[in-house]
């Protein structure tokens, strides 16, 4: 009994040592599998892989066919080199290359390897230190070829700066293109004035010859009065007064056109221009004079301040004339600014009685005569419109109201 | 009789609107006429002529109401042969005019021109 007893534990144990052996048979060769595929990947890999030893002066103690292709040397040849064989960088340099990756926090070098062919790539190795069972260190790289990318690179830094150098010269160009077009604006504005001052000195030639004509008259009939022997002071005195009354106007006609077209319309700066404040100072604290102003727009408007200045003084000069001759009440002006489509309106309007109608479309002529005998040479009425037709390519027209007269002035925005 | 003495029996009217030229111009002219009627524009030129028949009318150009040409077609319409002549300062304006005209003078006139203009009319 005790002996079958002993029998069945001997087979039990028998076949569960079979079973054991042939278990660890089967977990061995299945963990062999397992190493030999991952030699498999090491050596089949596309990449270039080397284990070196850094202990051994960086000697080669595996690389896989990749490398081999890459490098061009044989595994057998490989196995002799020292990775100092392959690459170029100085011992001092590849350390400086290393504190760099450390500083940067890259996990890969930048380095310089040679072929066998004698080339010299341009390298990003990534490097894995990794240690024996015997606590051996060895160094497991991937090496990427950069070299390429580095070039492709450099082409776009080179083109990054071509195209900069182009933008460059494009500037220099706009600039100097916009230089000429402002020469051009200043020529042309010239020619504007030029123009402009050609026909104001044939209209005013044309009406200078009458007083020229009466000075002249004069003039000779001091001589008749001499040579006639008719010695008679008061109408020689007559006569030299209205040589000098003549010759006074036609001097204040000069004075006039010069402080109309003086240098500094030439160049016709534009800046954003107040009227209201304009007006205000040309009004400054006469008592005589009440201002109403209406905006429904800005009452800035860009333009020249000088041109507004001019158009405004002789407006209100000639409202304060007419309102002296027509009425006796406080002179009203009624200022209103607004917008109508691309071009700013300023009205103004009086309140000193207006003109008469048959003389309303010729107060722009020069040196129209108001009324029948009038002494009343206006010019500048014929300044002024000149100077918004010419230098700010507007207009002016007048309309008399119920007590007075109303100009409108359109500019351009 | 010569020619200066005929002329000192005529009449001459004279239309300006200019004041001072009236003046002086009335005395030069007064020299070698009889008489110088003066009218200061057209219309009153106008209505002037009409009244007295002048020998002679001078007559400026730019003049308010009625101006010396629209006068001067005025008168030719009734007169044909009138004896006018342009006195202006705008010789432009009169040489478009010179066919309807016995003679043009320019401001500022000599009065040995103005003369021999007059003496031209008669």
């Amino acid at each position: 009994m005790i002996l079958a007893v002993l029998i069945t534990i001997v087979v039990v144990l028998f076949f569960e040592l079979i079973l054991y052996f042939f278990l660890k048979n089967k977990y061995f060769s299945y963990k062999n599998e397992v190493n030999q595929m991952w030699a498999e990947i090491f050596e089949k890999h596309d990449g270039v892989m080397l284990l070196i030893d850094p202990d051994q002066n960086g000697l080669i103690l595996k690389a896989n066919i990749a490398a081999s292709k890459y490098y061009g040397y044989s595994l057998k040849e490989l196995y002799t080199m020292s990775i100092k064989d392959i690459n170029c960088l100085a011992p001092e340099d590849v350390q400086n290359e290393m504190n760099q990756a450390k500083e940067e926090s890259r996990n890969y070098f930048n380095f310089k390897h040679r072929l066998k062919n004698g080339n010299i790539r341009d390298v990003e190795v990534h490097s894995t230190p990794l240690q024996t069972q015997g606590k051996k260190r060895i160094l497991f790289s991937i090496i990427h070829d950069i070299t390429d990318k580095n070039l492709f690179k450099d082409l776009i830094k080179k083109k990054n700066e071509e195209l900069k150098k182009i933008n460059e010269s494009l500037e220099t160009r706009i600039q100097e293109a916009t230089k000429t077009i402002k020469v051009q604006e200043r020529q042309l504005a010239q020619k504007e004035k030029s123009r402009a001052l050609s026909e104001l000195l044939f209209n005013i030639s044309h009406h200078w010859r009458q007083p020229l004509n009466n000075i002249y008259l004069a003039s000779q009939d001091v001589g008749d009065l001499i040579e006639e022997n008719d010695l008679n002071i008061n109408e020689i005195m007559e006569n030299q007064k209205l040589i000098q009354k003549e010759a006074k106007e036609l001097s204040h006609t000069i004075t006039k056109i010069n402080q109309f077209y003086n240098e500094s319309y030439v160049y016709l700066k534009k800046e954003f221009v107040n009227i209201q404040e304009v007006i205000k100072q040309i009004i400054l604290d006469d008592q005589n004079i009440e201002l109403d102003f209406y905006s429904n727009t800005s009452s800035r408007i860009f333009t020249n301040k000088n041109v507004i200045r001019q158009v405004f003084q002789e407006l209100i000069f000639n409202s304060l004339h007419a309102q002296k001759t027509n009425t006796k009440s406080t002179l009203k002006i009624k200022l209103s600014l607004s917008k109508e489509g691309e071009q700013i309106v300023i009205e103004f309007e009086d309140n000193s009685g207006g003109i008469k109608d048959e003389n309303i479309d010729r107060i722009f002529e020069p040196y129209f005569r108001i009324g029948y005998k009038g002494k009343n040479k206006g010019l500048g009425l014929y300044l002024i419109k000149n100077l918004i037709v010419n230098f700010l390519d507007g207009n002016i027209t007048v309309k008399n109201t119920l007590d007075g007269l109303k100009t409108t002035i359109r500019i351009p925005k | 009789m010569n020619a200066e003495e005929i002329l000192k029996n005529k009449t001459v009217l004279y239309v300006e609107d200019d004041e001072t030229t009236v003046k002086f111009m009335k005395k030069i002219i007064g020299k070698y006429v009889k008489e110088v009627l003066v009218a200061y524009n057209g219309k009153e030129g106008l209505n002037t002529y009409l009244e007295t028949k002048p020998d002679i009318t001078i007559t400026d150009i730019e003049m308010p109401e009625m101006n010396g040409i629209e006068m001067i077609d005025k008168i030719r319409e009734i007169e044909a042969n009138q004896a006018i002549v342009i006195l202006t300062a705008f010789e432009d304006e009169a040489i478009k005019n010179s066919t309807k005209v016995s003679a043009i003078l320019v401001k500022p006139i000599e009065k040995e021109k103005l003369k021999k203009v007059l003496l031209d009319c008669i």
